[in-house]
């Protein structure tokens, strides 16, 4: 089954979950159409933006459909999602949910995020409640590959 | 987690406290049925004037404990560790009040001075320092939170809820000061004051709280909050309704003001402890915890 256009919109702009975003990349490999569609909405992105003369060509001006997948390819097997999403968890576990999408503004990275989550557990929980919780959150995670990523 | 995680005692202590304060109300209340049937046919001796009742006495005790058990979980110098020191103190100071009333109705070769001494120091006690410690204490927690960006602006129903409390307080206040100021009006004068800032600091701590969510963190200082909230409605109406019916409805409605408000202050270290315990504890029982720190640094980021 095709993914809708607003999905791979959502998949080209990075904003699906780490298992939606690989369903997605898979069926991308096997199906001509969905290429020639994600093509179509980052071409229809990047005049977007350059009429809204918001082109941010520091990232890449003119990406191939080959370089989105290997990005997204990437993306799937780094940590950082990962971290994010256990760090939000464990807000959620002690906060709450409000707290959560508080600490998590849209372009906040995984070592910020990470921070503010430590941060809060250790104001209100203790020294020794931050070490449970950070071993919680880096526990089976590559730590060579995430400290790499996400403390340039 | 396990069953028998939830069953741990620490952790478990808010459940059991709302456990044991549901039932205490409702077999108060049923005391109450019973004995308003059957007055006609024995009398009840009254608590003395002034005296807290045990159980209030008991579960500031608890409080105190659990207050106790949640400062041991920061260092020195951690930021919170004040407003949980200062709130512990809140609380010993209600319990010493509170055993202090009750040493003012011991026969007289027993009590330790002159009964309205002693009644007084314990009103003193059980009163304007038990508040100002407690607002000092959700002071410093506020400013803490307000800090970590945990500022929510009141909305209109907000400020009327706190308006009424306050409006109230002060209505009090001007009734009290009109009169002949002797010590125990001063003592009320205080004290009338002190809810006021408690009112207002309540408010700002349950918008704070209700912004985090659900999590015991959250429900901790809201608990805190609604403790507050439960002192000044419930004292409002019982002066509202103090003038129209027998001083012993009066007594039993101040019970039932204290006593919740009590078990809500002591539910809210205990869910800050149930919190700790459950962070602390499932990583102590994990075979695989890594080492701490691999991020080195990682809260200068914020």
């Amino acid at each position: 089954m095709h993914p809708r256009t607003a999905t791979l919109v959502s998949f080209s702009d990075a904003e699906l979950n780490p298992a939606r975003s690989r369903r997605i990349a898979r069926h991308l490999r096997q199906c001509p159409d969905c290429q020639a569609a994600l093509e179509r909405i980052s071409r229809e992105k990047r005049s977007l933006s350059a009429l809204a003369g918001r082109d941010r060509p520091a990232i890449d001006p003119q990406p191939s459909l080959a370089a989105v997948l290997a990005g997204m390819a990437r993306w799937r097997e780094s940590p950082a999602p990962e971290l994010r999403s256990r760090a939000r968890a464990q807000i959620e576990i002690y906060f709450g949910c409000g707290a959560a999408s508080f600490l998590e503004s849209p372009d906040i990275r995984a070592d910020e995020l990470l921070a503010r989550t430590l941060e809060l557990i250790s104001t209100f929980l203790g020294q020794e409640a931050v070490e449970a919780v950070t071993g919680e959150i880096l526990r089976g995670l590559d730590c060579a590959a995430l400290t790499a990523e996400v403390l340039p | 987690m396990t069953r028998t995680e939830d069953l741990t005692p620490l952790k478990s202590a808010p459940r059991w406290i709302i456990a044991v304060t549901g039932t205490y109300l409702c077999l108060g209340a049923f005391a109450l049925y019973v004995w308003s049937h059957a007055s006609p046919a024995f009398s009840v001796q009254a608590s003395p004037g002034g005296a807290e009742a045990l159980s209030v006495i008991g579960m500031a005790a608890a409080q105190a404990w659990f207050c106790a058990l949640a400062l041991r979980a920061f260092e020195a110098g951690a930021p919170l560790r004040r407003a949980w020191f200062l709130i512990m103190l809140s609380a010993a100071a209600h319990v010493a009040g509170g055993l202090l009333s009750q040493t003012a109705s011991l026969p007289a070769s027993l009590a330790l001075g002159s009964a309205d001494q002693i009644r007084r120091i314990a009103l003193l006690f059980s009163g304007p320092l038990q508040m100002a410690l407690l607002a000092a204490g959700l002071l410093v927690a506020l400013r803490i939170l307000w800090k970590l960006g945990f500022w929510v602006r009141p909305k209109a129903a907000g400020w009327a809820l706190a308006g009424i409390l306050i409006l109230f307080t002060l209505t009090r206040f001007a009734a009290t000061a009109a009169g002949q100021l002797t010590a125990d009006t001063a003592i009320s004068l205080v004290r009338s004051l002190l809810l006021s800032v408690l009112s207002l600091e309540a408010l700002f701590l349950w918008l704070s709280a209700a912004r985090m969510g659900k999590g015991p963190i959250a429900k901790c200082w809201r608990a805190f909050a609604i403790g507050v909230f439960v002192i000044g409605f419930g004292e409002a109406a019982v002066w509202a309704i103090g003038g129209y019916v027998p001083a012993w409805m009066v007594a039993a409605l101040e019970w039932y003001v204290w006593f919740p408000a009590v078990a809500v202050f002591a539910l809210a270290p205990a869910h800050t402890v149930a919190a700790v315990r459950r962070a602390t504890g499932r990583a102590s029982t994990s075979s695989d915890r890594i080492p701490v720190s691999p991020l080195p640094r990682a809260a200068s980021a914020s």
